[in-house]
């Protein structure tokens, strides 16, 4: 059940009545969680199964957690449950594909069938929100969780079940055990925040895809114009259809009463790679900073070596996290090279001070550019082929749409201007309902019959 | 995620979340002084509506883009009807168009056609369709052709409903043509899934039609569509510049062409590829059938058709069915029985409704293209029946 569905307009319009109707009685929750279940089953009831268990097994870990003597322990059980699951359902496929490469190139003469498991949607998103929980309770930051119900609310809340953002319990739970406060503020910031979405979904991502699966597709057949371009389509598809997703999430959220964090804040505005982290996937990029990147040492320590070696362990289990394949993990490694090749250059006076906001804009976003294509391609070879034919300055007939880019530049126009003095331009009344009306009016002459799915349900 | 690589050295870090982990190594480790935090910003765009802003956007949106734009458009646009004009068999699907046919052909035509491809004229050029011979033989254009290519009684029901507001007070030749009623499936009260022709003229919910099984995302376009005039517009454009293809995509398929230079505002509308074909059925080499037909109690085409006739009459129009053809040398002897049974029966019903009728004879075999479409003979002879009806006696 899309957002962009009538499938889920009905469902919301039921589910909000209720939860009008129920926020006063204790059972406004239970209400939610069988929304959410509802939601979630929508796509296959069977993997319901699989969120309730995980839901269980963290919960019950949770009451352990606070009279146990043996707390790591059950800590320690939590996470290799969710790492288990993660395991089992999205890395099967790519460890027994590598595991018969490596045996074939070691001539043993075993073969390990293809175990063909179908992998949940949002099975990612889940179990690093319930497995942020166990380690919060862990180490103190955050209250046991008594109730069941509220805690399942909180592992399945269906605005951002399926694809984030990533709520940490702490932020989300405290909201779960007061009645939820709807202003009429909060309606409106939420409608706002999802028709913005779903003009980022619908009018953008689904046209960039048109040109980035075309060049993807057969990218042995296109010179270098058309590759570049093709990257650039796919680097907007993917920025519009996350975070048009994301708008969507928190504006569904928001009208309920219940806040969610930003996820994306113009990330191909960013000056450094830095910045781009904290503006790309926030809520993800701050999960692995406080799950992975500070329990390594962090930049504890002050020996540059060591916050490399964190940084880039990091990276390459961000880019694992997100596709069971090599493409993803060179990807998360890129970036990870990038992060440390550029983090001593960031902090210099000449870069600081007198390299141009728009120069190393553009740098940051190519370089984005570049580790977007082992995201997209199909292969490493196809990547690399990919990357060759790019700089090798192949001719060939580009057929690059130019109203789809003249958007694109539109659209990246408005978001510097939005991180400039002009902001407050763009917040004006006649502006703000301009860009909106002009925003309907594309969304609904470029609105398929056919609805594609988000990007970031496959991981 | 590398946000924490940015503490404690990068001034720059602005919403740093040191982390409070109370681990034997951190608690021995000075932390930093959390730094003070900025307010989350509401989102990444300038897009924050008031109530009054959202109401009186949605009102103006409404009203504009959903109703005024169309009628400004209609309003500017010139579809050519000239001649014997019939709906050209790509625009079979533009429903805009027929609206504003139907419009025009009500106003300027004392008798309107309505019928599927056996009307439209399958196997003949623009002279030779059914309406345009009778045309011919009275010296002077009464009929309008309306018929469109595929369109069952299901959607020819619909199509008047919603596009058809001019057909009031009129004299209307309906076709029906009993090809739909010799098998469920045609039917459409067969429950195997299947595509029906025109599926954006059938009734998304009610009644419902078992063997369509569209989406609800699809019926709910269908049922925009047919009650908001912006969509049905932006199909009409879709299909008239845009080779009927996704917007989207067509972009992307003709990357250097300016999309705006496709919107044109004179249409031509007129079927100009059709020409006289000669092929007879059996040359054709089409073999016999032995048809079970479908009882009228039992077919979804007859209930709609005669639901059909109801709202026609009361709309105050002299409304003559047209039953037939139907080719009966490729039928079996049981099946042409009970094919002339169902004729029968038909005009019996229509009899009951208070609906002139005419069943169309079985004509000679050389004149049938295959099981339905007659020849260009064959419409001569149809139309020479046509003729001795009330209802077309009674045009001056």
């Amino acid at each position: 059940m899309l957002f962009h569905t009538w499938e889920f307009v009905f469902f919301f319009l039921v589910t909000m009545a209720g939860y009008v109707l129920l926020k006063k009685t204790k059972w406004w929750t239970l209400w939610l969680l069988a929304a959410s279940y509802f939601f979630y089953g929508w796509w296959n009831p069977l993997f319901l199964i699989l969120i309730v268990y995980s839901t269980a097994v963290d919960y019950f870990v949770g009451l352990r957690l606070g009279v146990s003597p043996r707390r790591k322990m059950w800590l320690v059980f939590s996470l290799i449950n969710n790492l288990f699951l993660l395991g089992f359902f999205k890395y099967a496929g790519f460890f027994c594909e590598n595991v018969r490469v490596l045996f074939a190139w070691l001539h043993v003469p075993l073969d390990i069938p293809d175990p063909n498991i179908i992998l949940p949607v949002g099975i990612s998103f889940f179990t690093f929100q319930s497995m942020s929980y166990s380690i919060d309770v862990y180490y103190g930051n955050l209250d046991i969780e008594k109730s069941f119900i509220r805690f399942a609310a909180f592992v399945a809340l269906f605005p951002q079940l399926v694809a984030g953002p990533i709520e940490r319990a702490k932020a989300l739970l405290p909201q779960m055990r007061t009645e939820p406060e709807i202003t009429a503020r909060d309606v409106t910031d939420g409608i706002s925040m999802f028709l913005v979405g779903l003009f980022k979904k619908v009018a953008l991502a689904d046209f960039f895809a048109i040109y980035a699966d075309k060049i993807y597709d057969d990218p042995g057949s296109y010179g270098s114009l058309a590759l570049l371009f093709g990257t650039y389509a796919f680097a907007w598809q993917i920025y519009c259809d996350f975070s048009g997703y994301t708008d969507m999430a928190r504006g569904i959220a928001r009208i309920m009463g219940i806040r969610l964090m930003l996820n994306f804040n113009n990330p191909y505005t960013a000056v450094d790679l830095g910045d781009f982290w904290r503006r790309w996937h926030i809520s993800l990029s701050s999960w692995f900073r406080d799950y992975v990147y500070i329990p390594l040492g962090g930049s504890r320590g002050g020996k540059l070596y060591l916050i490399y070696i964190n940084v880039f362990i990091t990276m390459v289990v961000s880019g694992f996290w997100h596709g069971a394949a090599w493409t993803f993990i060179i990807w998360g490694a890129l970036n990870a090279i990038g992060r440390i090749v550029t983090m001593p250059i960031d902090h210099t006076d000449f870069y600081r001070n007198r390299i141009p906001k728009i120069v190393k804009q553009l740098f940051i976003f190519h370089f984005i550019c570049v580790t977007w294509v082992f995201f997209r391609a199909t292969s490493v070879s196809d990547a690399l082929m990919i990357l060759e034919r790019i700089f090798k300055g192949i001719g060939g007939e580009p057929e690059i749409p130019v109203v789809m880019f003249v958007i694109a530049g539109l659209m990246w126009v408005y978001q510097l201007a939005f991180n400039s003095r002009l902001k407050t331009l763009l917040e004006s009344r006649p502006l703000r309902i301009a860009a909106l009306s002009v925003a309907m009016l594309i969304c609904l002459v470029l609105a398929s019959s056919a609805h594609k799915q988000f990007i970031y349900f496959q991981f | 995620m590398s946000e924490s690589l940015q503490t404690p050295e990068n001034p720059q870090s602005p919403e740093v979340q040191p982390r409070q982990p109370e681990t034997p190594e951190t608690a021995q480790t000075p932390q930093p002084a959390p730094k003070p935090r900025k307010p989350e910003p509401f989102t990444s765009n300038a897009i924050r509506m008031t109530g009054k802003e959202l109401i009186g956007m949605a009102i103006g949106f409404v009203v504009i883009v959903f109703y005024l734009l169309p009628w400004v458009w209609r309003s500017a646009e010139t579809i050519k009807t000239d001649g014997e004009f019939r709906i050209a068999y790509d625009y079979r699907d533009d429903y805009w168009i027929w609206e504003a046919w139907a419009g025009k052909a009500a106003a300027d035509y004392p008798v309107l056609f309505l019928g599927d491809s056996v009307v439209w004229g399958m196997y003949v050029d623009g002279q030779n369709t059914l309406p345009a011979i009778i045309n011919r033989k009275r010296g002077k254009k009464i009929v309008a052709n309306l018929a469109i290519d595929g369109l069952h009684s299901v959607a020819m029901k619909r199509l008047v409903e919603v596009y058809g507001n001019g057909i009031r007070g009129k004299k209307v030749f309906l076709h029906y043509n009993p090809l739909w009623m010799n098998n469920a499936k045609y039917d459409l009260s067969g429950t195997e899934e299947m595509t029906p022709h025109h599926p954006r003229l059938l009734p998304q919910f009610y009644p419902w039609i078992p063997c369509y099984r569209a989406s609800l995302n699809e019926r709910m376009g269908v049922v925009l569509e047919q009650h908001v005039p912006f969509f049905l517009l932006l199909n009409h454009v879709r299909l008239t510049g845009f080779e009927n293809e996704d917007f989207k995509q067509w972009i992307v398929d003709n990357p250097s062409t300016n999309p705006a230079d496709q919107v044109s505002f004179v249409i031509d509308a007129a079927e100009k590829e059709k020409t006289n074909v000669d092929l007879t059925w059996d040359q054709r080499g089409i073999s016999e059938q032995d048809w079970k037909w479908l009882t009228l109690e039992q077919s979804t085409q007859w209930r709609h058709f005669t639901g059909l006739v109801r709202e026609l009459l009361a709309a105050d129009n002299k409304v003559c069915v047209m039953v037939g053809p139907i080719n009966p040398h490729m039928l079996s002897v049981a099946s042409r029985a009970q094919y002339h049974q169902r004729q029968q029966e038909i005009k019996a019903e229509l009899d009951k409704l208070g609906c002139e009728c005419i069943l169309v004879p079985d004509l000679p075999s050389d004149v049938y293209a295959d099981a339905s479409h007659p020849l260009k003979r064959g419409y001569e002879l149809i139309a020479d029946e046509l003729l001795k009806t009330d209802l077309l006696k009674s045009v001056d």
